[in-house]
C-alpha cells in the first residue's frame, strides 16, 4: 500500500470548511426547531380536534412518513414553480426536512401525551386552569419527558439529513465535500475529516440530550 | 415547455426507474438481514473485543449521514483497485448500512429475554438448541418485528440518496425527466404518490405489530431505525 496521506489542501480550504459547517448547523437549528413546533401542534390536534382535524393529521403523517425526504425537497424546488411559486434551494430543504421529520415528532408527541394521565386534565380543569394553561404547565412537560429519547433520535437523523439539502446545491458541508474531492483529489482525507465533522456534530449533540434528559427526570 | 407530453407518456421510463429503487431496497434488506442477524448474535454472544468493535462500527454508521457513507463505497472501493457499476455500488452500500442497522435491531431482541428464562429452561431438561428455539426466539423475533419492518421502510425511502451519486434510480430517473420535460409538479406528485403505495402498507404492518406487543404488555425496542 503506497498510500502517502496528504491533508495540506484540506488545512487550505478551513475556511471553507468552517463556512460549510455554519451553514449546515443554520439549517439544522432551522429544521429541528420548526420540526418540533409542527409535530407538537399537530399531536395536540390530533388529541383533542374533532373528526375531521384527526384524519387531516392522519393523512399528513402518513404522507411524510411513507416517502422520502428528497421527494419533498424536490416538489417544493421544482414542483412549485408550476404554480408560480418560485422557492430559494434554502428555503425549499428547509421546508421540506421540517414538513418529512415533522410528521416523526407528530406520532412521538402522540404518544407521550398517551402516556399522561387523563386524570391530571380532568383535575386541573376542575382547579380553574384553561386549556392552554393545563397544556403548557402539566400535560406537555410530562408528554415531551416521556419523549425525550424517541425525539433525541429524530433530531439527530435531522442533522444528518441537512447533508440532504447538497442535492439543491446548498453549500453545506456534504456539498462542500464533493467540491473539494473533485478539485483535490485527496478523497480519502477528505471523507476522513467530513465524516469526523459529522459524527462530532450527531455525537455532541447526543450527549447534550442525555445531559437534558438527566436533568430533567423526576426526582 | 411541451404541455403535449403527459406523465402517462413518460410511465415506462420512471417505472424502469422504480424498479431500480425496489430491486435496490430488496438486495439491501435482504442481504442486510442475514448480515444483520450475523452480527446481532455475534454481538449479543460474542466477546468482549468483538462487542467493541461491533459497537464502534454501529455507531459510526449511525452518527454519519449515509450519503457520506455512500461515497464511501462509490470513491472508496475504485482506490483499492475494485470496480464495481454505479448499481452495484449503491448495492453495497445500502447492504452495509442496513447489516448494521439491523444488527442493533437483532441484538435488541435477543438481550430482551431475560438470561434467567434460558437457565430456567436447562433446568427443566431443554437442551440448549431446543430452549433457543422454543422459548428465546420466538420472543425475541416478536419484539424485534416492530424494528424490523420500520426498518425496511427506511430502506426503501434510503435508496434515494443513491440518486445523488448517479444510480439511474426511481428519483434520479424522474428529476432527468423533470428537467426534459419541466413537469415538476406533476412527476413529483407520481413520485411521491408512487413510494407512498409501496411504504404504506409496510408502515402499517409495523403498526400493527406494534400494537401486538402492546397488548402483550411489551414495548418494541425503542429508537431502533428511525
Amino acid at each position: 500500500m503506497g498510500y502517502h496521506f496528504h491533508f495540506a489542501p484540506i488545512w487550505s480550504a478551513i475556511p471553507d470548511i468552517w463556512s460549510a459547517v455554519g451553514v449546515a448547523a443554520l439549517v439544522a437549528l432551522t429544521i429541528i426547531p420548526l420540526a418540533f413546533g409542527i409535530g407538537t401542534a399537530a399531536a395536540l390536534a390530533a388529541e383533542y380536534g374533532g373528526r375531521r382535524t384527526k384524519l387531516a393529521i392522519a393523512i399528513y403523517v402518513e404522507a411524510m412518513r411513507n416517502s422520502p425526504s428528497l421527494v419533498k425537497m424536490y416538489f417544493i424546488f421544482l414542483g412549485l414553480p408550476s404554480l408560480g411559486l418560485f422557492p430559494s434551494p434554502f428555503w425549499s430543504g428547509v421546508i421540506a426536512l421540517a414538513l418529512h421529520n415533522g410528521g416523526y415528532v407528530t406520532e412521538i408527541v402522540r404518544g407521550g401525551l398517551a402516556a399522561v394521565n387523563r386524570t391530571e386534565v380532568q383535575a386541573a380543569a376542575s382547579l380553574g386552569f384553561s386549556w392552554f394553561d393545563t397544556q403548557r404547565t402539566i400535560v406537555l412537560p410530562q408528554a415531551l419527558r416521556f419523549s425525550l429519547p424517541s425525539l433525541t433520535n429524530v433530531w439527530v437523523e435531522m442533522i444528518k439529513d441537512t447533508s440532504l439539502t447538497s442535492a439543491l446545491a446548498v453549500k453545506e458541508l456534504f456539498y462542500l465535500m464533493t467540491a473539494l474531492v473533485s478539485s483535490t483529489l485527496r478523497s480519502f482525507e477528505i471523507l476522513i475529516v467530513f465524516a469526523a465533522i459529522y459524527f462530532a456534530m450527531t455525537t455532541l449533540f447526543a450527549i447534550a440530550m442525555k445531559i437534558v434528559e438527566l436533568r430533567t427526570r423526576w426526582k | 415547455m411541451d404541455r403535449s407530453i403527459s406523465v402517462i407518456q413518460l410511465l415506462p421510463l420512471l417505472l424502469k426507474g422504480f424498479g431500480i429503487t425496489l430491486l435496490l431496497a430488496a438486495v439491501a434488506i435482504g442481504l442486510g438481514a442475514v448480515f444483520g442477524t450475523l452480527l446481532g448474535s455475534l454481538y449479543a454472544w460474542g466477546g468482549r473485543v468483538v462487542r467493541a468493535v461491533l459497537f464502534m462500527l454501529v455507531t459510526i454508521v449511525r452518527g454519519v449521514p449515509l450519503v457520506v457513507q455512500v461515497f464511501a463505497v462509490f470513491f472508496m472501493l475504485p482506490a483499492y483497485g475494485i470496480k464495481f457499476s454505479a448499481v452495484s455500488s449503491a448495492g453495497i452500500a445500502l447492504t452495509l448500512f442496513a447489516s448494521f442497522t439491523i444488527m442493533e435491531i437483532v441484538r435488541g431482541g435477543i438481550e430482551v429475554v431475560p438470561k434467567a428464562q434460558m437457565q430456567a429452561a436447562l433446568s427443566l431438561g431443554f437442551s440448549y438448541h431446543e430452549a433457543m428455539r422454543t422459548i428465546v426466539l420466538p420472543q425475541a423475533l416478536r419484539s424485534m418485528m416492530p424494528s424490523l419492518v420500520n426498518q425496511g421502510v427506511f430502506m426503501v425511502k434510503a435508496t434515494s440518496v443513491v440518486s445523488l451519486f448517479g444510480v439511474t434510480e426511481f428519483m434520479y430517473v424522474s428529476k432527468e425527466q423533470i428537467e426534459r420535460t419541466l413537469m415538476g409538479f406533476e412527476i413529483m406528485a407520481f413520485v411521491w404518490i408512487a413510494y407512498t403505495i409501496v411504504c404504506y402498507p409496510l408502515t402499517a404492518l409495523g403498526r400493527r405489530f406494534e400494537e401486538h406487543l402492546k397488548g402483550r404488555g411489551q414495548t418494541s425496542l425503542a429508537g431502533a431505525g428511525a
